[in-house]
């Protein structure tokens, strides 16, 4: 083979693979830009599509699918090999030399005239350099891929946007989910002359301030509510639940504990009440003459100062029950909140476990998961929590406070009484304690939390009053 | 065996013959530098040329300057309706031998020469016109049973009045297509005119001088058909030839709409041929789309069958074969 044969042969397999190259690179250009127009198609669509397919795989599965297609549809062939070296003929103003050359260059023994052919192509192409004269050119794909590309990051941003972007209800921090807990229990503690109950109130609501004034940070906050937890709970063991007092629920203590005052107003030193009025007024607080009943103390047999110093060990009873109570639910709380910090807040409030009972309670309450009934108040389990079809997406619902059509059905049928073995006083005040709990978290929205708070609080006092 | 300098030695040397064929003719054939061209092409290719153009415009002119530039024999047949076969081809005539015996001894007709001018074709009746169907296909002539070959080169160069068409009897398709190139005398321009009234009412210029002998002729032809043609411009030819064709794939609209038969093999093989004689005429050792392309109309435009309706509308061959040209693409979709 002659030496312009071999050049030519090397210089037209340059040129083809060049060619093919760019033949390559423009149908992947190709499938890229059908692929970003298909991915805007079904960017309105990507609500029938499972919620694991992100529209983020939109692009990529439409590629992949494309691109061997279009491959298919323009595969390289005999005349993609023949239009290059037109092309290369027409560039260099061959005549036909390179195609005729490379015919030529496929037979055995080519005559003179051909060998004549093979020279003047080599001469002209010697110097050639394929990729400098068919450099690439810019197709409409190339132009287009870009803005498509733009138009679908677009796109795909504000529908995220729209989806994840909107203001969710940021819940509430821990300190100042800690001050408003505090507050309320300082309140509380102060109406009802709890002492222990007002100092840890005291106490919480000075870490929570500290906290909010930006002093320290989470960590230490809840290092010191841990510690604070731990010294409420080792308290515990050595304040034991007056028995006789132990089956009043909250509000019947509130209310001896109002009666008590009341009585003991009246009695005075200075009070000019006689012994019968002392009596009726006696008779007309139905929590304290059964608490005095309960004492073995008929009220007939009593003197003044007997009575006085019944009532005055009953009030510190009551107060001791009221103060040991409160700190046993600022215990729960503290637990809930830490472990609600723990596995953070958004999943906490979904699976708080809230309810006086707590964990431990949960787990030794005998059959809780039946449908029997068990001894111990029920308690919201984290499967019960766990919403139908395990969404994960965060959702928010949206309602409007005020009058609307409503329909129902009331169905109305005897009652009978059930079997369980809990007090319903105890049912009722759990779930107070429940509420108390969700309001703190704001997990009821504020436009309705005095109603919801009024109906649970309405909850066992018709039982009560009977 | 030859090497590549003979080969571009045997180009420069057809192209110089042709250009003092070209400057020779040019002494007293004004303007026509495309179609002396032609006419070498088809000489240098074997082929036969139809000259058509109005009386007066040189057709007789340039065939016999040609055969004076290139040393062959020639002779001139003027085409009348009386005209019979045998005045063209010969005859047998009772002649008699030095002892008195009497024999038939062929008398050659005017068709025995290296170039004929059949002036006036259409004139003589297609029975005579058919005489010269033999001699321009096989280069023979068969009277009285016995056939008689011409010498080579042979070429017949006819021509023919477009306009004047009483008394005239149209060529036959048969006989056309055996015309290599059918050539269009234009009128010629202004400043032609002047120099054609310069040359005929001076004194006469000197005699033509001979440039071109057969020898050199049929070499020229031998080196033409070793022109190399790509497969890819061969394809590119017959595509163009079946595009002419109303019923065949790859038509264009022009040739279904308005032609009734279209170019036949031999338009392929014309056009393939000149081609290549254009290619040696450009010292080109191979042929290009562009020959092709070049060669066309006067290849192609004799080989296309205008149906009634194209008549009817003046639709032209040229037009077709221009619209063929323009619509077919080199390389195949």
């Amino acid at each position: 083979m002659s030496d312009d044969a071999l050049l030519l042969q090397g210089k037209f397999s340059e040129l083809i693979r060049w060619e093919r190259t760019k033949r390559r690179e423009t149908v992947l250009l190709a499938a890229f830009c059908y692929a970003f127009l298909v991915s805007l198609l079904l960017l309105p669509a990507r609500g029938l599509l499972p919620a694991w397919f992100s529209p983020f795989y939109f692009p990529l599965v439409s590629f992949l699918l494309l691109a061997p297609a279009c491959f298919w549809l323009r595969p390289w062939g005999e005349k993609d090999s023949l239009r290059a070296l037109f092309v290369l003929d027409r560039a260099l103003r061959l005549h036909e030399r390179a195609i005729t050359a490379a015919e030529i260059l496929q037979r055995y023994d080519p005559s003179a005239v051909e060998q004549c052919v093979l020279s003047e192509a080599g001469e002209k192409l010697r110097s050639v350099d394929v990729k400098a004269l068919f450099k690439r050119r810019r197709s409409w794909h190339a132009l287009l891929a870009p803005p498509l590309l733009l138009v679908w990051l677009g796109l795909v941003w504000l529908d995220f946007r729209m989806d994840f972007g909107a203001p969710a209800p940021r819940p509430a921090s821990l300190a100042q989910k800690l001050k408003e807990f505090s507050q309320e229990l300082r309140q509380k503690a102060e109406a009802q002359d709890l002492a222990e109950t007002l100092n840890v109130a005291r106490a919480l609501q000075e870490l929570a301030e500290e906290r909010l004034r930006g002093q320290g940070n989470d960590e230490k906050l809840g290092e010191n509510l841990a510690a604070l937890e731990k010294r409420l709970e080792e308290r515990a063991p050595g304040g034991e639940s007056d028995s006789a007092l132990g089956a009043y629920g909250r509000e019947a203590l509130s209310s001896l504990k109002a009666e008590l005052e009341a009585m003991k107003g009246q009695l005075r030193p200075g009070s000019t009440m006689k012994e019968k009025e002392l009596l009726d007024r006696l008779s007309s607080l139905p929590l304290l003459s059964q608490a005095l009943e309960q004492g073995r103390s008929p009220m007939g047999g009593l003197g003044g100062q007997e009575l006085q110093s019944f009532l005055d060990k009953l009030d510190r009873s009551v107060a001791a029950e009221l103060d040991r109570r409160s700190l046993a639910e600022v215990e729960d709380f503290l637990s809930m909140l830490l472990r609600g910090r723990e596995t953070g807040d958004a999943r906490s409030e979904a699976t708080m476990d809230s309810g006086r009972a707590g964990e431990k309670r949960s787990a030794e309450k005998a059959g809780g998961k039946g449908d029997l009934a068990g001894d111990q108040p029920g308690t919201r389990t984290r499967l019960a929590q766990s919403p139908p079809g395990g969404a994960s997406a965060a959702t928010e619902l949206q309602g409007i406070l005020g009058e609307g059509k409503s329909s129902g059905l009331t169905w109305r049928a005897e009652t009978k009484p059930g079997e369980s073995k809990i007090p319903e006083q105890e049912v009722a005040a759990s779930y107070r304690r429940q509420l108390e709990e969700d309001l703190a978290s704001e997990k009821i929205p504020h436009g309705v939390k005095e109603t919801v708070k009024k109906y649970f609080l309405s909850l066992g006092m018709g039982e009560e009053k009977k | 065996m030859e090497g590549i300098a003979d080969i571009r030695d045997r180009m420069a040397s057809a192209r110089r013959s042709f250009e003092e064929v070209r400057t020779e003719m040019g002494r007293v054939v004004v303007g026509h530098e495309g179609l002396i061209e032609q006419v070498f092409v088809a000489l240098v290719c074997g082929g036969h040329c139809l000259l058509e153009g109005v009386p007066g415009l040189g057709k007789t002119l340039m065939v016999r300057s040609l055969a004076a530039v290139v040393n062959l024999s020639f002779s001139r047949i003027q085409f009348t309706p009386d005209l019979m076969p045998a005045d063209i081809t010969g005859t047998q005539m009772l002649t008699e031998d030095p002892s008195g015996r009497k024999l038939f001894d062929f008398q050659r007709g005017p068709i025995f020469a290296h170039v004929v001018l059949a002036d006036e074709i259409n004139r003589a009746t297609p029975k005579t016109q058919s005489a010269l169907l033999e001699a321009m296909q096989e280069q023979n002539v068969t009277v009285a049973g016995k056939a008689h070959r011409l010498e080579s080169p042979f070429m017949v160069m006819a021509t023919q009045n477009p306009i004047e068409m009483e008394g005239t009897y149209p060529l036959p398709e048969a006989q056309i297509d055996r015309f290599f190139f059918k050539l269009l005398l234009e009128y010629p321009s202004r400043e032609e005119l002047g120099r054609i009234a310069d040359l005929t009412t001076s004194p006469p210029p000197l005699a033509l001088n001979r440039v071109l002998d057969a020898e050199m002729i049929l070499k020229i032809r031998a080196w033409v058909r070793e022109v190399p043609i790509a497969e890819a411009v061969k394809d590119y030819t017959a595509r163009l030839i079946l595009a002419t064709h109303p019923q065949r794939n790859g038509r264009v609209p022009i040739a279904e709409k308005y032609v009734l038969y279209g170019a036949s093999p031999r338009g392929l093989q014309s056009l393939i041929l000149a081609a290549k004689a254009r290619a040696l005429l450009a010292q080109r050792p191979n042929v290009s789309f562009e020959d092709i392309r070049a060669v066309a109309p006067q290849s192609l435009r004799h080989r296309i069958i205008l149906n009634l309706e194209g008549e009817a509308e003046g639709v032209t061959a040229e037009r077709v074969v221009a619209e063929v040209v323009e619509r077919v693409t080199e390389i195949a979709e």
